[in-house]
């Protein structure tokens, strides 16, 4: 019943398709406009802008241009005048006379490199993050990124934890948590690689070096046709193109890290080579500065221990601080056949080594008897590796084609062991755990984008991704938990139309992609649909609309005692469901003066949720007998999000406020019930303050929000059986029945810009975290015979950070 | 600047009358009643033990007795309150309180402003109970080996289950001037008994009709009763998970709601049996 109602959908859809692009041609022949079709190229290497935006000044009518520059605009037939812009260059004012004098039209843009000279220009136009005209998408330039707080790197993907629907509070992860989802559910292209880790440096970075990226997108909803294979968000990552004219470098060093970057042009015009490198130094040298700063004022930098009396287990507390390093590896070669074809070849290499490792000796018993010394070993690394060539070729100025072809793997390896030696020396029990995790990806994407008319714009394509995905989770060197080797291959293809009518105030994105799995033999249709209707000229209201499906899934693996963490499997429709959600998207934009107001809601139930536990209840207890754990389960996420910007002037900012909730329902967890998703966060403030005056950038987060619930062992009991014997055992709450404390931190952030004869430098302090709070991440449990320890695993404290970047001329 | 400042004090103000609504406390510290409720077929409610579960961040160290609970248990449309009979244990003082096979029970238990609720049934009482002998014979010439490994061939119990259901057994010896069991003329190495003598013993919760009473089991001569309990669900959910993986935390499944603990029925036959010297 459901492919016929499918296929229903496709017939009503195709049908809808043509009845939309017959009125939309009549409407265009009684306007009789004249199409204005052009692609903005940079002046340094004459490829593509992407997504910059044209408006026709008389009219007010504008359209964004696509990832390969190519835009089509209706104009006046009598003399018109253009504006153009796009995050990270200069405003071009193009005067156009007649579009056959023009047209096709290349419309070149200068990078802007923070030219002092042009303060006003650049104060007028250059924002931090911008709201699409589509719905649920944002946008930001690295460039002016980097003008936040950063702990170092510039990073992208912190940037955007500072979005309204977007978590901020995962100092320990880089990955987002869009809109109830988790990060797994959430498509990451780079250059057409599937990335599918995004932390670096504990989480505290992205694994993206912001020198290699010229432009990102991120759709947190309601995405088109285009894109599939998740659930929740795509964010689309552009590379920078490579500057086939001019040799260019630069280079930051920071308390943590060096990155360096340079790019070659090997053949003029036509062939030229990037390379971005960097790598944090803090395994090597703890900076002086770091080491007295993390001492003075992270309290976390040391073991604390308090013993609280009383109880059948006696409860201490301490704080650990980890050891880390990480590097990573961006190169890029272009080489530009013609102007109508580019191809490049793309790599990326990074991986990171995490040492948690410790001793900690506990005195227990009154007036601190005896003691015991908990050993405890965690050495995780993690990485990835990816590889892609992009072909792009503009057939004309109304078609074009991207081939992307690409391999990437992603790895993760952990190793933890814990034991107790008492105080006379005697060794009590030894826990170790092993666990492995490996992605392998190989990917095919051809995408067409064909310019029917102003009014009407059709893309179509292929995708295929062949995966090979290998979990392996062994306790005390001989239990295996789990050990999963699946292989599969999905292919999708896509269609979706941008139709533009009632003079473009209607605008409607429709589209369909069919996606065949190999594994579960099945075929899954993803209608989709987004409208807005600019209801005066200052206010728009917006909906999308779409069903979604994901092949691909990182299962969480509940850890009570240590944190949960998750790995990476392939659905296979039996013991790994294949997820899969419906995004319905309500919203409206007010745009006036300098200011910008957006208020969306979004619920999304969500299915073929997995969850790995060994906790679990009668009916599964008896259910299966198999080693593997995997739940399967459903929920849902709602919300609403405010989002006030300014957006101009001197001053320039955003608050947004995000009221959400997440729930699951595992029939066989939690006795059935409800619970909140680990990300649950009902209340996320954040205010993000930018000032730039003269040679000075200034600039402030705050971000607050709700604890995140966890699942807590809080008491213990005892039960006698029939025969007398007595037995105690640890009391878990709830599952994430109880919350850690609410999350806030400030961080600032000073530049100061100039020029010298080497190139342009940028001298940048920030603070993290300025007063000091001491937000949880988790808290770890450890149980030995008569004590029980929780240590709370803090984010960071207090920590400035001093980098200096230079761009060679 | 005007307008930006309003709209912050705005958003403020619903994050603040929002936030109000939330309790974020670091850790739930509530205690939980903890509920041991066994029900016997034809004998009186007078073993229901209440206490509490001890917070970690608790000073308390023993697991202290509630005292102070309304404990009733409801029976044929009927209430029947309990009174507290010290130590946490509770006990109905009439007579009009019957536990009878194959009838429905449902405890309640109001204690610092909580309900904790479980019910049961009364299981049936097993039929058809056999044994392949009626006296035991023990050969008491010792030698080294597990319970078992002896020339005699025991008794062997068996029984009606049709529903495949949970059984265990408890064999006690119910003659009061009955003689030790001595094997080996009493000379083991250092003066130590035999391992595994027991008076009364009792096996874990198995789905099986048939058991075999070996004399190695055994401590005393004379008469033994044996008991075949017929076990709920409940019980078997508790035993089988009585050790707790400090790894994972799982605890023993409970059925009762609000609270942990166990509330179950028993119901069993009875058979005898002599045990003499071979």
């Amino acid at each position: 019943m459901t492919v016929i109602k499918f296929h229903k959908s496709i017939v009503l859809i195709v049908i809808l398709f043509l009845i939309i692009g017959i009125t939309g041609n009549i409407y265009c022949q009684t306007k009789k406009p004249v199409t204005f079709q052009g692609r903005i190229i940079t002046t340094k290497n004459n490829q593509g802008v992407p997504n910059a935006s044209i408006v026709v000044k008389a009219t007010g009518n504008g359209t964004i241009a696509d990832e390969n520059g190519f835009f089509t605009i209706e104009i006046p037939t009598d003399t018109s005048t253009i504006y153009i812009s796009s995050i990270g260059y200069h405003p071009r004012v193009i005067k156009i006379r007649t579009s056959s004098d023009f047209n096709p039209f290349s419309i070149k843009m200068e990078e802007n490199t923070q030219s002092l000279d042009e303060v006003t220009i650049v104060a007028e136009k250059e924002r931090i993050m911008r709201v699409s005209k589509d719905i649920s998408t944002i946008k930001m330039s690295p460039k002016f990124v980097a003008r936040l707080p950063n702990m170092g790197e510039v990073d992208i993907m912190r940037s955007f934890q500072l979005l309204p629907g977007v978590s901020a509070t995962n100092e320990t992860s880089a990955g987002l948590y869009v809109r109830g989802g988790t990060p797994d559910q959430n498509l990451i292209l780079f250059d057409g690689m599937t990335i599918y880790h995004v932390d670096h440096f504990y989480g505290f970075f992205s694994a993206f070096n912001a020198n290699t990226i010229d432009d990102i997108e991120l759709m947190k909803g309601g995405f088109p046709a285009k894109y599939g294979g998740r659930i929740s968000s795509v964010m689309e990552i552009t590379g920078k193109p490579a500057n086939l004219t001019k040799l260019n470098g630069m280079v930051t060093v920071s308390l943590l890290s060096v990155n360096a970057a340079i790019e070659v042009p090997i053949v003029k015009e036509k062939l030229s080579l990037q390379i971005a490198a960097r790598r944090s130094y803090t395994d090597i040298i703890r900076t002086g500065l770091y080491k007295k700063i993390f001492k003075l004022y992270s309290d976390n930098s040391q073991s604390q221990q308090s013993s609280i009396p009383g109880g059948m287990r006696m409860f201490q507390q301490q704080e650990q601080q980890p050891d880390f390093y990480f590097y990573d590896l961006n190169s890029k070669l272009t080489y530009k056949i013609n102007k109508k074809h580019t191809i490049a070849l793309s790599l990326y290499n990074g991986k990171d080594n995490l040492d948690n490792s410790r001793d900690a000796t506990n005195n227990f018993g009154f007036g601190g008897t005896s003691s015991v010394t908990i050993s405890s070993t965690d050495i995780a690394s993690w990485g990835n590796t990816g590889i892609s060539s992009q072909w792009k070729a503009d057939w004309n100025s109304k078609f074009n084609s991207s081939v992307f072809l690409s391999y990437s793997k992603y790895f993760s390896n952990r190793n933890q062991n814990n034991g107790t030696t008492d105080s006379t020396g005697s060794v009590g029990m030894q826990m170790n755990t092993l666990e492995d995790n490996k992605v392998q990806d190989f990917s095919l994407r051809i995408r067409n984008q064909l310019i029917i008319n102003p009014h009407n714009t059709l893309e179509f394509g292929f995708e295929n991704t062949f995966n090979n995905i290998t979990y392996s989770l062994v306790f005390n060197d001989t239990s295996t938990m789990v050990d999963r080797n699946s292989k599969g291959n999905q292919s999708a293809i896509y269609l979706q139309d941008r139709i533009a009518l009632l003079d473009k105030k209607l605008e409607m994105n429709l589209g369909m992609r069919v996606t065949h799995q190999n594994i579960t033999g099945k075929i899954f249709y993803e209608p989709r649909a987004s409208l807005s209707y600019q209801l005066t000229k200052n206010l728009k209201v917006e909906s999308a609309w779409g069903k979604y499906y994901q092949l691909c899934t990182r299962v969480i693996r509940e850890d009570v005692l240590q944190g949960s963490k998750d790995f990476w499997l392939l659905a296979d429709g039996t013991t790994i469901p294949v997820s899969s959600s419906i995004h319905y998207i309500l919203g409206a934009s007010y745009e006036k003066g300098d200011y910008l107001f957006n208020i969306e809601g979004y619920y999304k139930p969500m299915d073929g949720l997995t969850e790995y536990t060994l906790r679990t209840t009668r009916s599964f207890r008896q259910a299966s007998a198999q080693q593997e754990y995997f739940f399967k389960g459903s929920g849902y996420a709602k919300g609403i999000e405010f989002l006030a910007q300014k957006k101009y002037g001197l001053n320039t900012g955003w608050i947004s406020y995000t009221l959400s909730e997440v729930k699951n329902t595992f029939p066989d967890l939690n006795y059935g019930k409800a619970y909140y998703a680990l990300h649950d966060q009902p209340h996320e403030f954040k205010a993000i303050y930018s000032r730039k005056i003269k040679k000075w950038d200034l600039s402030a987060t705050f971000v607050y929000a709700t604890g995140k619930p966890y699942t807590a062992p809080v008491s213990q009991y005892e039960v006698t059986l029939l025969d007398g014997s007595k037995y105690e055992y640890i009391h878990v709450s709830e599952k994430n029945s109880v919350r850690l404390p609410d999350y806030h931190k400030l961080d600032l952030s000073v530049s100061y810009n100039w020029s010298s004869a080497l190139g342009s430098e940028t001298l940048s302090l920030s603070i993290f975290n300025v007063y000091n709070h001491k937000n949880i991440w988790y808290k770890k449990y450890e149980i030995a015979e008569d004590n029980v320890t929780v240590t709370n695993v803090n984010y960071l404290g207090f920590t400035p950070n001093i980098s200096f970047t230079i761009n060679f001329k | 600047m005007n307008t930006l400042s309003k709209i912050i004090g705005g958003l403020l103000s619903i994050l603040i009358i929002t936030s109000c609504e939330e309790n974020n406390s670091g850790t739930n510290t509530d205690r939980l009643v903890v509920l041991e409720g066994y029900l016997y077929q034809g004998e009186p409610v007078d073993s229901i033990h209440l206490t509490q579960t001890v917070s970690f961040e608790s000073e308390d160290t023993i697991y202290t007795p509630v005292t102070d609970a309304q404990v009733a248990i409801k029976w044929n449309d009927n209430q029947y309150v309990l009174q507290n009979i010290g130590n946490g244990y509770y006990s109905y003082t009439g007579s009009d309180l019957q536990v009878i096979e194959d009838n429905g029970y449902a405890i309640s238990v109001q204690s610092n402003g909580r309900e904790i609720t479980s019910k049961t049934t009364v299981p049936k009482k097993p039929k058809g109970i056999l044994l392949s002998d009626n006296v035991l014979y023990v050969d008491t010439t010792f030698s080294f080996g597990p319970p078992g490994n002896t020339e005699d061939e025991g008794i062997t119990v068996t029984w009606e289950d049709p529903d495949n259901d949970y059984f265990f057994i408890v064999i006690e010896n119910t003659d009061p001037d009955a003689a030790d069991i001595v094997f080996g003329n009493g000379q083991f190495p250092g003066g130590m008994q035999p391992p595994g003598r027991m008076f009364r013993i009792r096996s874990e919760p198995f789905k099986n009709n048939t058991y075999t009473i070996n004399s190695r089991s055994l401590e005393k001569y004379g008469e033994h009763m044996i008991k075949v309990y017929r076990v709920n669900q409940e019980y078997v959910d508790l035993y089988e998970n009585r050790q707790q993986d400090s790894r994972n935390l799982t605890e023993p499944l409970t059925n009762v709601v609000n609270g942990l603990g166990i509330f179950t029925a028993f119901n069993y036959q009875e058979a005898f049996f002599l045990v003499e010297k071979k």
